[in-house]
């Protein structure tokens, strides 16, 4: 990560989510729609290639770190 | 708030299962809820930037 | 009702496993439920027995974009601009990806009462091993025992807006659980999925409708 600004790049992110990715169980596969079913290894590649999967992946990931600070699941 | 009573906020209430979750890559070292709380409790150089980042990620 | 339930590939297939409860459910309630399964969910059958029997609910499975349903073979069934219309008087639960961002809007102006679907992908992991035995799948049944609860909750007499909002108590009962630290480290994975699920799941249309 550029650590001389506290500026994000795409490319940061991309390191951020397949360090995240490192963690996906084993034997365990996403399915996302048309696209079909993806392995952790599969997801890497995708979120790397930056192609239309691991766009999405990446959504899914800040989406959901985002959603951390508003503590939605602390509430009755 | 400023980004480090921020950071705290969402700390506090993360929880336990998510605080070893990383949620930044500094210098290709992965960086988790917990070790960027260290750095910040020990308001190192890296903290200032880790708060930065997160605060451009709009994590805190 | 009905309920379309194509199986031509690997995410279908668990969609038709899982649904099977909803018909088991629909037919202990004394509903007629028409079950259009495997390759009979295509266009010809689908629009048929839909303009035929006119059922009050519509549960659809299948792939699907903004502007489509897609049922066996991802041949389209419903588009945008074609033929909502046949949905006129229905309430509508489509589980497939990203049909409530155009489609569903599209529909409830053309006269259908409610449509319940997702604005964007709808995604869920599975246990490689359990795939050829869906309904074996604990790790599948997280994300899809909540979105069955859209139709389940149908069934038994709730609205349209009632319905959805029982499936997003059911998805957060199941995030919240995966949050504690009594699970196993590599379940919290999924929590970015079920949430994306849960927050992408919409109403559109008369939330007080009922089947």
């Amino acid at each position: 990560m550029n650590t001389q600004t506290s500026e994000v790049t795409d490319e940061e992110i991309r390191k951020l989510v397949v360090a995240r990715l490192h963690s996906f169980p084993a034997g365990r596969k996403i399915s996302i729609g048309n696209d079909g079913e993806f392995t952790k290894d599969e997801l890497i590649k995708s979120v790397e290639k930056d192609d239309r999967i691991g766009k999405k992946i990446i959504q899914v990931q800040l989406s959901y770190l985002q959603s951390l600070k508003e503590q939605r699941f602390l509430e009755e | 708030m400023d980004k480090k009573d921020r950071f705290y906020k969402v700390y506090n209430n993360l929880p336990l299962n998510l605080r070893e979750e990383v949620i930044l890559v500094i210098n290709d070292e992965p960086i988790t809820w917990k070790v960027a709380r260290l750095e910040i409790d020990g308001n190192t150089n890296l903290s200032k930037i880790i708060l930065d980042k997160l605060d451009a990620l709009k994590f805190i | 009702m009905l309920i379309t339930r194509p199986n031509h590939d690997v995410t279908i297939n668990y969609l038709y496993y899982w649904s099977q409860y909803i018909i088991k459910i629909g037919k202990a309630h004394k509903l007629t439920v028409t079950d259009v399964a495997g390759s009979r969910a295509n266009k010809k059958e689908i629009i048929g027995i839909i303009s035929k029997t006119k059922p009050s609910f519509v549960c659809f499975n299948g792939h699907g974009d903004e502007k489509t349903i897609c049922g066996y073979d991802n041949e389209p069934l419903i588009q945008k601009k074609l033929n909502e219309s046949i949905l006129s008087d229905v309430v509508v639960f489509a589980r497939t990806c990203r049909s409530a961002k155009e489609l569903g809007p599209s529909c409830v102006k053309k006269g259908t009462t409610a449509y319940v679907g997702y604005t964007d992908d709808f995604i869920f992991l599975t246990e490689e091993a359990k795939e050829s035995r869906p309904l074996t799948d604990k790790v599948a049944k997280l994300f899809l025992e909540p979105s069955n609860d859209v139709a389940i909750s149908f069934i038994k007499g709730h609205s349209a807006g009632q319905a959805n909002q029982r499936s997003k108590d059911y998805f957060k009962k199941n995030i919240k659980k995966l949050m504690t630290s009594d699970t196993p480290k590599e379940d919290r994975e999924l929590i970015p999925y079920l949430l994306w699920d849960m927050d992408h799941q919409v109403c559109i249309g008369n939330e007080k409708a009922v089947i």
